[in-house]
This record gives C-alpha cells, sequence and structure tokens, in this order.
C-alpha cells in the first residue's frame, strides 16, 4: 500500500484536490445560483438538483474544455515549436517528429516496448498519437458539453428577463459562448507562455519541470 | 460521455414540462377571461403579485388589469425552470415551482432586441 502510495503520489494527490475542488464548486455554485433564483422571485434548488442542472455542467465543462485544448496544443506545439532555454522544449535541431530511433519504433524498439509501438502499421500510427488524440477529443467532448449546457442556461436566462430564448445552432455564435470560451482560453495560454519563459530563468530545486538550479539559462530541453 | 451527461442533465426541454407550462398559462387567460381575478392572481407568482400590488396602491384581485389579458395559447418553450408560453396576442412568461408554473409576466409584447414589454410583471 505505501509503495502504491509512493509510485503513484502525483496522480493521488491531485485526484484528490480535482474532487475537493469539485465538491467545493458545488457548494459555492449551488449557494449563488439559490441567491440568484431568490433575486428573481424564483425557487430555491436542492444540492442534488443543482449538481444534475445545466448550471453546474456548464460550469464544469467550460474549465475542462480548455485546460484539454490547453494539453492538446502544448503537446503538439512541443513537436515543432521549440524555446531556447526552457525545459519544457527540445533542443532546436530536434524540431519534428523525430526518428524511429529516438522514438524507439521499427528496429529499435525493446522487449518491454508497448505492444501497439512493436506491432507496426495502423495500431503503431494510433499509439504514436494516442496522447494529443486523446487530449483532443476531450477537448471537444467537453466544449460540446459546455455548448449544450450553456445553450440551457443561457435560455433559461433569456426567459427570466423577458427575452426570447436561441436554438442551440444560434448560441454557438452568442456572445455568451464565446465569453465563455475565450476566457477560459486566454488564461490557459498565458500559463503555459508563462511556464515556458519563466522556466528559462527561474528554477525550483528538486522539480522535474525546472532545469537544475547551476544550468546556464541557454541550457534547453534538460530538468532538474 | 461528457457530452451524453451534459445532454441528459441539460433539461432540454421536454413535451411534458411545455405541456404542463400550457395548461397553466390556458387556466390564467381562462380565468382572467370570465373576469375571475381571484383565480388569476392565484396562478401569479408571489413576486408578481406583490409588485402589483405595490405598485397600483390596491390588492392584486382589484389591481389586475383584466381588460388588456387576453389571448389563446399556441405553443411554449421551456428551459430549466422558465418558460415562454406564445398567444395568438403575444406571450406570457411562467416560472416553475413544486406545485406547478406559476405567471411571472402576462400581456406581453415583442419590444424588437430589447425585452418583451408586459402589461403585469414588467
Amino acid at each position: 500500500m505505501k509503495r502504491v502510495l509512493r509510485d503513484n503520489g502525483l496522480g493521488i494527490a491531485f485526484g484528490v484536490l480535482f474532487l475537493a475542488a469539485l465538491a467545493g464548486q458545488a457548494v459555492a455554485g449551488r449557494a449563488e445560483y439559490n441567491d440568484q433564483q431568490l433575486a428573481h422571485g424564483a425557487q430555491a434548488v436542492s444540492f442534488l438538483d443543482f449538481v444534475t442542472s445545466s448550471n453546474f455542467v456548464v460550469d464544469v465543462a467550460e474549465n475542462w474544455q480548455s485546460e484539454y485544448l490547453q494539453f492538446f496544443l502544448y503537446i503538439l506545439a512541443t513537436i515543432w515549436l521549440v524555446q531556447r532555454g526552457s525545459p519544457e522544449s527540445k533542443m532546436p535541431h530536434e524540431a519534428g517528429p523525430e526518428t524511429d530511433e529516438q522514438q524507439r519504433l521499427g528496429t529499435h524498439t525493446a522487449k518491454d516496448s508497448p505492444t501497439w509501438a512493436r506491432v507496426g502499421g495502423w495500431r503503431t500510427w494510433v499509439f504514436s498519437n494516442s496522447l494529443g488524440m486523446t487530449m483532443a477529443g476531450i477537448f471537444l467532448l467537453s466544449w460540446l458539453a459546455q455548448s449544450v449546457a450553456g445553450v440551457v442556461v443561457y435560455n433559461t436566462d433569456q426567459l427570466a428577463d423577458h427575452e426570447p430564448p436561441l436554438t442551440w445552432f444560434e448560441y454557438l455564435g452568442a456572445a455568451d459562448f464565446w465569453n465563455r470560451t475565450l476566457q477560459n482560453w486566454q488564461s490557459e495560454f498565458l500559463a503555459i507562455g508563462s511556464m515556458v519563459v519563466l522556466s528559462i530563468y527561474l528554477r525550483q530545486r528538486g522539480s522535474p519541470e525546472s532545469k537544475p538550479v547551476g544550468a546556464p539559462h541557454v541550457t534547453t530541453d534538460e530538468q532538474g | 460521455m461528457v457530452a451524453a451527461c451534459a445532454v441528459i442533465v441539460a433539461g432540454c426541454a421536454s413535451r411534458t414540462e411545455q405541456d404542463a407550462a400550457m395548461t397553466s398559462a390556458t387556466r390564467f387567460l381562462d380565468a382572467i377571461s370570465r373576469s375571475d381575478t381571484e383565480a388569476a392572481c392565484a396562478l401569479l407568482t408571489a413576486r408578481t403579485r406583490a409588485d402589483l400590488a405595490t405598485s397600483e396602491g390596491q390588492s392584486c384581485p382589484r389591481a389586475l388589469p383584466a381588460d388588456r389579458l387576453d389571448g389563446a395559447v399556441e405553443s411554449a418553450d421551456t428551459w430549466s425552470d422558465q418558460a415562454m408560453v406564445h398567444t395568438d396576442r403575444g406571450a406570457l412568461f411562467l416560472t416553475e415551482f413544486d406545485s406547478s408554473w406559476l405567471v411571472s409576466a402576462a400581456g406581453c409584447a415583442d419590444n424588437g432586441d430589447a425585452p418583451y414589454r408586459c402589461v403585469v410583471g414588467g
């Protein structure tokens, strides 16, 4: 058990933090929603009704889609784009999908290489792109969820304000949808950009996200 | 799976909810048509009833402008706990409570890009 916790501490810690934050969001979100309900002369809702409502779903989904878009773009961009001096970047001469030897494919696989890395063909192609495709898939599904739940929340507010509702298709062009989307995107892109640049000049001893403390600023692709 | 969950919980307008909202709107307009303002006021939300009484300085049954509220229900849009019921004269807006759908605004006319202008409920 101890070994399981030690070997999987990073995943477990962030899993627990995620669940705690989600629970906290549900509590705070319900309180805010019920304040608005009472202000509009409508009825307050139970905790269960709130966490199964479009209001909760849209607030969760709009954050998830931007996180997975961030990861997808970052994974893709770091194949071809470099940042000299950043531990987040490959060396400039390594830009691109790299050789089979570098990626340990083809005749360069080992006995303990993953099965789909060894078999070749479409399966190796899929496995070679599985991380990016998964991130892109989750991004698209989350963005779809944001749009579906978002149109419900938007139209509920429209009717409460005595204004007509929009269709889902009309909502995709509405300011509310793009405001929710872009306010999340800007923070994700800022975070990645900050990490890439700040890690050139700043250090965090012991973290693989940082260069070794004594490494020169010009050193690229070296982790602490 | 996330999208599927979103669709399920998103409260997409169901026929049942639309029918329930139209039924409440019909009962309200029927009460108005037979000049039963007591029954009509009972179908208003508490907030609308109170605002009407306050703005007119008299009880809801006396303050309700029944002569300016008529129409026949044609269709409804429902989103979560809000509904817009279309009539041949304009629209009504309703809010869902445990008990049923109650009218929050009536005698509403399209006002272009601005919110509908309503005889009752703003």
